[in-house]
C-alpha cells in the first residue's frame, strides 16, 4: 500500500471518530436549555447531603446566605434558560434578566449582569440534572455546590 | 535563528529561537485561558482532561478534546513535512512556513475574535482548536530545526532538564562542561520568557482583549524577519565583495595595459 494511503486513512480515521462521536453528542448549550430549579446549595467536602432531606434545608439555606451573597443568582430559586443567551432568574417577590454563555470545553457558564461577570463550573448536566461549583472567597470552607432539577 | 538546521545550529541560534517562540507561547496560553477557560498549549492537561471525561462519559467534551489534542499533532506533523520536505531547496523558507501558517492562526483567531465572536460554544471550541493547531506547529518547528532541543510550548520536558541538570552541577566535572552550562541557560532562559509572555498576557487582557493574537504575531514576525534581514545583509555583503573582485580585476587588466603601453612606447 502507498505510504499516503496509509497516512490518509490515519488521519481519515481520527476525523471519522471526531465526527462520530461530535454528532452523538448534545452539546451543553442545547442541554441547558429550560427551566430549572434551585434543589440544594452544600459545600463540596463538608455538609454533605446524599439525601436531600428536609432535614438538611436549613444547612442549605445558610450555605446560600453565606456563599452567595454577593453573586447575581443569590436570590434566584428558578433559572430559565434561554437559547438567545438570556438568562431568568426567578425567586420570591424577585426576577433579573441576565446573559449566560458556555465556554472551555462546555465546562464553564459564564453569567453577565449589571454586577458583573460570574464564572461557575458545569461539573454535571444531563437530561434532569445540573450541578454548578463555584470558588467562595470564605476559603475555609472550599468549594460550593449548587444542584438543580429539571422541571421544564 | 531559521536558517540553520540540526547540529549546525549555534547556542546563540536556539536561545533566539527559544526566547522568542517560548515568549509567544506563553501569551497564546494563557491569552486562551482568560479568554476562552482553556489552555491551548499544555497537551498532558488536555490528555488528563480526556481520560477524565471519557470516565464520565461526556460525548460532547471527548469529542472536543479529542479534536484539540489531534490538531495539535497535525500542526507538529505539517510543520515538520515542510521542513523535511523543503529543507534541501530553501531551508529559510522551509522553516519560516510552518511561522506563516501560526501567524494566519492567530490572526485569525484575533480578527475573528475581535469583530465577530458571539461567544457561542461551537465558535469557542474552533476558535481553541485553531490555537492548538498553531501551537502544534510551532512546537513541531522549534523541536525539528533545533534537534529536539528546543520545545517551547510545554515546560514539563523543560522543567524535567533542567532538574536533571542542576543535579549534575553538584559534580565538578558537569560544572565546568560548557555545553552543559550552555543547555541550562537556554532552557532556564526559556521558562523564563514563556513565563514573561504569561504575564505580558495577563497584565494586558484586559486592555487589549482579543488583539493580544496581534502582539503574539508581531513576535513571530520578528523571528521569520530576522533572518530574512541576516540573508539580505549577506546577500549585500556578498554581492559588494564580487562587484569589488570584478573592479580588482577590471583595473588589473588596465593596469597592465597600460605598463603594455609603456613599454611598448619606451
Amino acid at each position: 500500500m502507498k505510504i499516503w494511503i496509509r497516512y490518509l486513512g490515519f488521519f481519515g480515521l481520527g476525523f471519522f471518530l471526531f465526527i462520530t462521536l461530535i454528532s452523538m453528542a448534545k452539546s451543553p448549550e442545547l442541554s441547558i436549555e429550560g427551566e430549572w430549579k434551585e434543589l440544594v446549595w452544600e459545600y463540596e467536602k463538608v455538609d454533605k447531603n446524599d439525601t436531600l432531606s428536609e432535614d438538611f434545608m436549613p444547612v442549605s439555606h445558610y450555605v446560600k446566605e453565606i456563599a452567595g451573597q454577593d453573586l447575581v443568582i443569590h436570590k434566584a430559586e428558578k433559572w430559565q434558560f434561554y437559547p438567545d443567551g438570556r438568562l431568568i432568574l426567578q425567586g420570591n417577590d424577585y426576577t433579573k434578566e441576565i446573559a449566560w454563555t458556555i465556554k472551555g470545553r462546555g465546562n464553564i457558564l459564564e453569567l453577565k449582569s449589571d454586577m458583573g461577570i460570574e464564572h461557575y463550573n458545569l461539573t454535571e448536566l444531563t437530561e434532569n440534572k445540573l450541578v454548578l461549583n463555584f470558588d467562595t472567597d470564605t476559603h475555609t470552607r472550599g468549594i460550593a455546590r449548587l444542584t438543580f432539577k429539571k422541571i421544564k | 535563528m531559521l536558517r540553520k538546521y540540526s547540529n549546525s545550529r549555534s547556542h546563540a541560534d536556539n536561545l533566539k529561537l527559544g526566547t522568542l517562540s517560548a515568549f509567544s507561547a506563553g501569551m497564546v496560553n494563557i491569552g486562551s485561558l482568560l479568554l476562552f477557560f482553556s489552555f491551548s498549549s499544555n497537551v498532558t492537561g488536555h490528555y488528563a482532561i480526556l481520560a477524565a471525561e471519557i470516565v464520565k462519559g461526556n460525548l460532547y467534551q471527548i469529542a472536543v478534546v479529542f479534536l484539540w489534542i489531534f490538531l495539535f499533532f497535525f500542526g507538529s506533523f505539517v510543520s515538520n513535512l515542510f521542513v523535511i520536505h523543503l529543507n534541501q531547496r530553501n531551508s529559510y523558507l522551509a522553516h519560516a512556513i510552518p511561522l506563516i501558517l501560526e501567524i494566519v492562526c492567530l490572526i485569525s483567531v484575533g480578527v475573528y475574535g475581535e469583530y465577530f465572536y458571539a461567544e457561542t460554544l461551537a465558535e469557542t471550541e474552533v476558535l481553541l482548536a485553531l490555537m492548538l493547531f498553531a501551537m502544534g506547529l510551532q512546537n513541531g518547528l522549534t523541536a525539528s530545526i533545533s534537534n529536539f532541543s528546543i520545545k517551547t510550548t510545554h515546560l514539563t520536558g523543560t522543567t524535567t532538564d533542567l532538574g536533571i541538570l542542576f543535579s549534575m552541577f553538584t559534580k565538578k566535572e558537569f560544572r565546568n562542561n560548557k555545553a552543559l552550562k550552555e543547555r541550562a541557560f537556554l532552557l532556564l532562559s526559556i521558562v523564563s520568557f514563556y513565563l514573561i509572555g504569561a504575564l505580558a498576557a495577563g497584565f494586558t487582557y484586559s486592555l487589549l482583549g482579543f488583539r493580544i493574537f496581534y502582539l503574539v504575531s508581531l513576535v513571530l514576525v520578528v523571528i521569520i524577519l530576522y533572518d530574512l534581514s541576516k540573508l539580505r545583509i549577506k546577500l549585500f555583503w556578498h554581492q559588494r565583495k564580487i562587484v569589488k573582485m570584478q573592479l580588482d580585476k577590471v583595473n588589473g587588466y588596465i593596469r597592465i595595459e597600460k605598463e603594455k603601453e609603456k613599454s611598448m612606447a619606451s
